[in-house]
């Protein structure tokens, strides 16, 4: 078990636009979505996780 | 004709380091999905003049990073365009929990294979292990020819 529950990363794409990627306990991704909470596209992106242990988002309550 | 019948050995041994290549950073917070050498990439290893032999790439986890997989490439260039950057292969790295009391797994990915003249290895995750400084040191064993 990586945590006890699972956990948010906040995150800053190169475009400077923000987001959070969803993980599991056990440290997998569930996903990682835009700020708005649509999920990550086709394609290429580049992010930085700058808060991993950051809130559930409100559109995911 | 072939040019050369004797095997050939590395004179010196060449160990680099994405840290030695970007001031000490431990990679993985910044996540590339991209396949095709564009985005971020960090330089994990320079050859020789003479080209060199690479062994393998070792990933160490500092701190407690989540699942990623990391992409080693190929480049001809320091100009890491699509052209002179080739996806080479790719490494499975779960997550792993730091313990005071046992060491974390590492994970090797073996090469075994001469890198000519002046060529690179980089490296990119796919998704992002964590907050600065919880990621990997990638380390690169190798001799110069």
């Amino acid at each position: 078990m990586w945590r006890e529950t699972d956990s948010w990363f906040e995150l800053q794409f190169d475009d400077g636009s923000q987001g959070f990627a969803h993980l599991d306990a056990d440290g997998s991704y569930i996903g990682v979505y835009h700020a708005d909470g649509t999920p990550l596209g086709e394609g290429n992106f580049g992010y930085t996780c700058v808060n991993d242990n950051a809130a559930k988002p409100s559109w995911a309550e | 004709m072939p040019a050369n019948t004797s095997p050939i050995y590395s004179i010196v041994g060449a160990t680099d380091s994405v840290a030695f290549n970007n001031t000490g950073l431990v990679v993985g917070p910044t996540a590339n999905t991209a396949q095709d050498g564009s985005g971020t990439l960090y330089k994990a290893f320079t050859a020789g003049a003479n080209g060199s032999y690479v062994q393998k790439i070792r990933f160490r986890p500092v701190g407690s990073p989540a699942a990623t997989v990391c992409r080693v490439f190929i480049s001809s260039s320091t100009t890491t365009s699509a052209t002179a950057t080739w996806l080479y292969d790719e490494i499975t790295l779960p997550a792993v929990t730091l313990s005071q009391t046992a060491a974390s797994s590492v994970f090797e990915l073996p090469l075994n294979f001469a890198l000519d003249p002046n060529y690179l290895l980089y490296v990119t995750f796919g998704t992002s292990t964590g907050s600065a400084g919880t990621g990997y040191s990638v380390v690169t064993i190798g001799g110069d020819y």
